[in-house]
């Protein structure tokens, strides 16, 4: 056949040519790797903005607190009962007078009263005296305990009248030890985590142990309240490991339920009435072991991942388990001796889960072939292998899709996988997830709409319990973290009694972790790899089978510093951000957070009425309601109520007018809410406005603030608040007996949810509210029963209105969710490191495969290949941004210049003309019509070409944001609200200038949809609803920027 | 690196291949899915030594053939009846009950190459080895008429180190109907709605890119790859007579070597290029 022959050569000529360049691109792919060292850089960028503030954070804190934790008490005091006074106070006064003040430490003060209160119902006969002495002597001990971390070495003088003179000792004992792993470390975190161990009272240390990958058991002593985080740096001392991110410490609830010590809380709240004894685990696989810096973290790698392999978590087949055992045998044993290494001595190593004979053989014939291998290179060998395993790294949970089909949810480094059986059935990237949520025992994952689809969905799981959907979820919520941001997120801002867990991850993220391991300057450490013999006795890691609930989720020293970093991060990082974003009007949405903020004021008041079932003792109702009359509480109600006696003095700063203004705007989202709940929500932001606090907007610190509030409420109750708050600190309501059912008349009992879990905080909420407004307790108390019954009678009505309508309504139903805004977490990734490209979105995307890419070598493979496809293919990313998505990034600061006037001038131009205020004059109009033909280079950025039309209008008042803005920033929020078509991102900036405060509201409307919406009119209408959400206001600037993307051209 | 294939650049290296002759029965009883003009068993006949000339001759490869059986129709398509990754080869139980005994002539000769053999006994388990896509990195399994869920389940417990996914299969024969690997990280994909819709289904729920190369035919996209060590990328595909539009999309592969074959014959009775052989690869004993 001639074509064949002809083409044969043909294509032989062909592929001789290429063969050079082929050879030649390869070397350059792989050392390039664009998008790795972008991160890199970006990531630098990031710890070098980061680090620079450290410093005050760490010195700051202790001292001032001392100093000034008592003058300050004054202004607040008057509005508490004398017996609450100092610690209220106290509290109160941090957040506004501290504001570098780590929020960990407040934290720390107010969990540590809550403790007393506990104990307070612990002993119910005690006197009311005696509990105030309490906690005048915790008060005191608080003091001491700040002036002792000041000093940091000294011994404590004078503790507290009960503490032992042993455990004194013990305690100096610790400290010095602390002492060295803070100058190991450098982090201004442990120092306060340790804070709570120097409290003067009753402290008691507790032996624990953890079982560490190599088989061998570490074991120490505790304190009792001493965090997660103190054990794991202890442990990872013991290791001399520095890489820690990747792990963590887990306990078993049972042989099954593994659960991860959360490093920012206590353990003996996690573990309850466990034993204390954990199992060092890899938490975090990394996708890549060869960018792990040391040696020693790819050897404890390797254990764990033996581990994996003999327990059967991490199936392979024959011929692998051989080769991965062959690796080992050259990492432990060395080259393979003929006469050292007898017939047999293979068989006291264990490889995989049923080892055969045959397969030792295997192993000792590839074994002779490793000859040469050092150890670290046998386990770098190991890893390679491993990490192409399907399951490597991959957290399964056993789950029932809707159907009640029982299927395995593996969460892993790119997303959720969906099994059933041992088949892969679905995936669930990271990028693709909007939401996770839990509520009862139901997992749920809100979907980006796929290409052709308008509207996200929902889709649901039935995990076994409640606590395992928790699990899953926080599983879910750190690995995303972990691998797909590259700054932890912050935890939702904390509302008043609201739900939802304020669980967040705030450990380091892979991308913080490489760039802090990429300092790591020590030589390389000594440790001796042990047998794995002995690996194999402690098999699948399940020790005691006994242990309760926890996560790690910081990683010690490092973690310690993580935080550090993290509050540094929003500081210095955010206001940078901000700062750029206000030039260029870029308006990377800030904090996802603040999102959930809008959303839940929104949903406040019903989702009170969501409160999950608690997994806590339960009270017998009595104990509350005996509580609930002492005068002296109701003070404390009424405070919080109408909290404007501290809310006012914090606003009596420049920027009051500001502070409403904000107000103002997110009010406008916020319907339906109760008012009181609406003011106590409100004063995070408000406090915010002061230059001061700002630097706050952080984690903790909202806790902080409103934790105070919530709890010296409940402590008023009497309640242990405690026991309330689960391990997440957030608020979660026994349920009444059902022997309450029986006081009811039986034809009632149907119909009356006394035993709802909901009706317990729903009663409280009607009942504060009730006195609030009537100031009269016997009113409110008649009248909160029946509110709060019907309430909770309600409730399952609208839940399952919510649940069925799959939509928005769904979020209500909700308990805890994160918003995984994929375009805010890349746009903050990108906005660093682009500048105001208009495919930057995609940028980020594509750095994320570049990694992976890089890690499975799939460039070098793909480079020839490529190129040419790419003259003639369309390549579909994965995450390919649909309309929607490329809509909503493109940044508005976009500007092409064009000739022709865009079709969308002359209706735009109407709108904006008829909606301005008068005060407005269109000074500049920029049209610009282009068909901006977007052929990027780069291999793996696919071809998408869009039209962008930018239209801008602008007023004469400000000059835009072209001037360089040297005011300085006070506060920043951005809100963000969706329907079908439109998104609305609310970006809300206030400047001081010059001691003139300004507030710029940008908002962005992103106006989704097909050709058939009418872009124009639905542009109109958004204008005017702006300008009517802000009457006070006048609009400066308007630009219109239209993309629309265009047919893909055929190539032929 | 034997280990787990050594990634990708050991994808389609290969040094044996089985295939097996046609038999007389094939032009009136083999399984068709549409009914349709006779098999001209002669040209046929051609066109699979071609194949097989191909093979030998021109890749250098060890080809291993198979007798045919007259009492299997159908038992020219080796590729059903076999699914082998590295130094493992599973044993199908194929979806039509006729063609089950064809697994035994298959068995015998991967025996003999040493391969790890793993049968599928389970009676209520189907699996065709069409319905098989293996991108290298992982494992693509069609949920077809021929195949099921069980199984899809024994080819995941057979090739442990891989991921197993399942595409649901509705309106052609197999999986690999409208696809087929045509790089080491390339997906030959069909135009027909049905292939770009199993496309869709595969990069969800897959962790890495592929990259894919669409070709107006559906038929056309089942192309076999290859990685010959002296030849380089080799891409088996239709011949231009057949698909002239698919195939100027294969030729713009410029670094393949590209060798069109027709198969207009055998495509009948639903075969296509890569159903009528197995690849192995052996080379790399120890």
């Amino acid at each position: 056949m001639t074509t064949e022959v002809g083409s044969e050569t043909e294509v032989k000529k062909d592929s001789e040519q290429l063969g050079p360049d082929k050879a030649k691109d390869k070397p350059e792919e792989a050392s390039e790797t664009p998008g790795d060292q972008k991160s890199r850089e970006t990531s630098s960028g990031e710890a070098q903005d980061s680090s620079v503030p450290a410093p005050t954070n760490q010195s700051s804190p202790s001292s001032q607190k001392k100093e000034k934790s008592s003058p300050e008490s004054k202004g607040i005091s008057r509005f508490l009962p004398p017996w609450l006074k100092k610690q209220k106070s106290y509290t109160l006064a941090e957040p506004k007078d501290e504001p570098k003040k780590k929020a960990t430490g407040e934290e720390q003060v107010v969990e540590e009263s809550e403790s007393q209160a506990l104990e307070g119902v612990a002993q119910p006969r005690k006197s009311l005296e005696e509990a105030t002495e309490n906690r005048q002597n915790a008060k005191a001990g608080d003091r001491e305990k700040h002036s002792i971390s000041s000093a940091e070495i000294q011994p404590s003088k004078e503790d507290g009248k009960e503490t032992e003179v042993e455990e004194v000792a013990e305690k100096k004992e610790e400290k010095q030890e602390e002492k060295r792993e803070t100058k190991e470390v450098q982090t201004a975190e442990i120092k306060i985590d340790n804070i709570p161990q120097k409290s003067p009272k009753k402290i008691k240390t507790v032996q624990c142990k953890v079982m560490l990958l190599d088989g061998t058991e570490y074991s120490c002593d505790l304190e009792k309240r001493a965090r997660g985080q103190v054990l794991f740096d202890k442990v990872c001392e013991h290791l001399n490991l520095l890489e820690k991110d990747y792990f963590g410490l887990l306990f078993y609830e049972n042989s099954e339920q593994k659960n991860w010590l959360d490093s920012s809380k206590e353990i003996k709240r996690q573990i309850r009435s466990l034993p204390w004894i954990f199992t060092f685990n890899v938490k975090f696989y990394p996708p890549d072991p060869s960018q792990l810096t040391e040696d020693i973290t790819r050897y404890f790698l390797c254990l764990q991942l033996r581990q994996d392999i003999v327990s059967g978590r991490l199936p392979c087949s024959f011929v692998t388990h051989a080769l991965l055992g062959s690796y080992t045998l050259q990492a432990e044993l060395g080259d393979h001796d003929p006469e050292e290494h007898s017939s047999d001595y293979i068989s006291e190593f264990q490889f995989a889960p049923n080892q055969t004979q045959e397969m030792e053989e295997k192993v000792a014939e590839l074994h002779k072939t490793h000859r040469g291998l050092t150890p670290a290179q046998a386990d770098s060998q190991f890893l390679e292998n491993a990490k192409r395993l399907s399951m490597y790294g991959v957290d399964l949970h056993h789950a029932k899709d809707s159907e009640g089909v029982d299927i395995m949810l593996g969460v892993c480094a790119n997303g959720l996988l969906i099994y059933k059986d041992r088949l892969r059935i679905n995936r669930f990237a990271w990028p693709k997830i909007l939401k996770i949520s839990y509520k009862r025992s139901n997992f749920y994952i809100k979907v980006r709409p796929a290409e052709l689809e308008q509207f996200e969905s929902t889709i649901g799981f039935k995990l076994p319990n409640h606590r395992a959907a928790k699990r899953l979820w926080k599983v879910c919520v750190e690995h995303h973290t972990f691998f797909r941001l590259l700054s932890p997120e912050q935890p939702p801002k904390a509302k008043f009694l609201t739900l939802g867990s304020k669980f967040r991850y705030s450990g380091r993220t892979q991308a913080q972790t490489r760039q802090a391991s990429n300092l790591i300057d020590r030589p390389a450490p000594y440790f001796e790899r042990t047998s794995s013999k002995r690996v194999s006795r402690s098999l699948d890691g399940a020790p005691m089978g006994i242990s309760d609930q926890s996560l790690v989720r910081d990683f010690s020293a490092t973690g310690g510093q993580a935080a550090g970093d993290k509050i540094i991060d929003l500081e210095a990082a955010g206001r940078a951000k901000l700062k750029e974003g206000g030039r260029e009007e870029d308006e990377s949405p800030l904090k996802t957070p603040q999102l959930e903020f809008t959303q839940d004021g929104k949903n406040s008041f019903l989702q009170l009425t969501h409160i999950h079932p608690s997994s806590l003792p339960i009270h017998p109702v009595s104990s509350h309601l005996t509580y609930l009359s002492p005068v002296p509480e109701i003070d404390m109600l009424s405070d919080i109520s109408e909290e404007d006696p501290f809310e006012e003095p914090l606003l009596t700063i420049p920027d009051i007018s500001e502070c409403s203004s904000m107000e103002q705007t997110s009010d406008h989202k916020k319907t339906g809410t109760a008012s009181p709940i609406n003011s106590l929500e409100l004063r995070p932001l408000a406090s915010r406005g002061s230059p001061a606090v700002e630097g706050k907007i952080r984690t903790n610190d909202y806790k902080s603030t409103e934790l105070c509030v919530s709890f010296s409420f409940f402590r008023c109750l009497s309640f242990s608040f405690r026991s309330l708050l689960d391990e997440d600190g957030y608020i979660t309501f026994p349920s009444l007996p059902d022997v309450c059912i029986s006081f009811l008349p039986p034809g009632l009992q149907h119909y009356i949810p006394i035993t709802s879990p909901s009706f317990i905080p729903s009663f409280l909420l009607v009942f504060v509210l009730l006195l609030s407004a009537f100031q009269s307790i016997p009113f409110s108390l008649t009248f909160s029963l029946p509110l709060a019954l019907s309430l909770c009678y309600l409730e399952p009505k609208v839940t399952s209105f919510s649940s069925s309508s799959g939509n928005d309504l769904n979020d209500k139903a909700e308990e805890e969710e994160v918003e995984y805004e994929e375009e805010e977490a890349q746009q903050k990734i990108s906005s660093l490191r682009v500048d105001g490209e208009n495919i930057y979105v995609r940028h980020s995307n594509l750095m994320l495969e570049d990694l992976d890419k890089t890690q499975d070598d799939l460039l070098k493979h793909q480079a020839s290949i490529s190129e040419l496809k790419r003259n003639f293919m369309e390549s579909t990313p994965e995450p390919r941004p649909n309309e929607w998505e490329k809509r909503r990034i493109t940044p508005l600061s976009l500007q092409t210049q064009g000739r022709h006037a865009s079709r969308a001038e002359g209706p735009c131009t109407g709108v904006s003309d008829a909606d301005k205020p008068p005060v407005v004059k269109t000074e500049m109009v920029t049209i610009s019509d282009a068909t901006q033909r977007t052929e990027i280079s780069t291999k793996e950025i696919p071809i998408v070409q869009t039209e962008t039309k930018t239209i801008t209008y602008e007023s004469s008042q400000l000059d835009g944001n072209a001037v360089g803005d040297t005011g300085v920033l006070v506060s920043a929020q951005t809100i963000t609200s969706e329907s079908i078509s439109t998104t609305t991102t609310t970006h809300i900036t206030k400047m001081v200038k010059g001691g003139v405060s300004e507030t710029r509201i940008e908002k962005r409307i992103v106006i989704t949809g097909d050709a058939d919406i009418d872009h124009d009119e639905a542009l109109a209408q958004a204008i005017k609803e702006a300008k009517e959400q802000h009457p006070d206001m006048s609009v400066t600037r308007v630009v219109v920027h239209k993309e629309t993307e265009l047919a893909e051209e055929d190539e032929d | 690196m034997a280990g787990l294939g050594g990634g990708l650049a050991a994808f389609g290296r290969c040094t044996h291949a089985v295939v097996r002759a046609l038999p007389e029965s094939l032009c009136r009883q083999a399984l068709r899915s549409v009914a349709g003009p006779e098999v001209d068993l002669a040209r046929a006949e051609r066109e699979h030594q071609l194949y097989v000339g191909v093979l030998r001759g021109k890749l250098g490869l060890q080809v291993l053939e198979l007798p045919a059986d007259e009492s299997l129709p159908d038992c020219v398509f080796v590729e059903d009846v076999a699914v082998v990754c590295e130094e493992t080869a599973l044993l199908t139980r194929p979806g039509a009950p006729s063609r089950r005994k064809e697994v035994e002539a298959m068995k015998r000769v991967l025996e003999s190459l040493n391969l790890n053999i793993v049968e599928m006994v389970d009676e209520n388990a189907t699996l065709d080895g069409g319905d098989v896509l293996f991108t290298g990195r992982e494992f693509f399994v069609g949920l077809s008429k021929r195949t099921n869920q069980r199984g899809a389940e024994i080819l995941a417990d057979t090739f442990k180190d891989y991921a197993v996914s399942t595409v649901p299969v509705h309106d052609s024969l197999h999986l690999k109907s409208f696809c087929s690997m045509a790089g080491p990280n390339l997906i030959a994909i069909g135009s027909s709605e049905a292939a770009q819709k199993a496309l869709k289904t595969m990069q969800q729920m897959s962790d890495h890119r592929y990259d894919k190369l669409t070709v107006p035919d559906d038929a056309a996209a089942n192309c076999i790859y290859l990685n010959i060590p002296s030849k380089g990328h080799v891409l088996l595909h239709r011949a231009p007579e057949e698909y002239p539009e698919s195939a100027k999309v294969f030729e713009k592969l410029k670094d393949h070597m590209l060798i069109p074959i027709a198969n207009t014959e055998l495509e009948k009775v639903d075969g296509s290029l890569t159903c009528c052989s197995v690849f192995i690869n052996k080379a790399s004993e120890l």
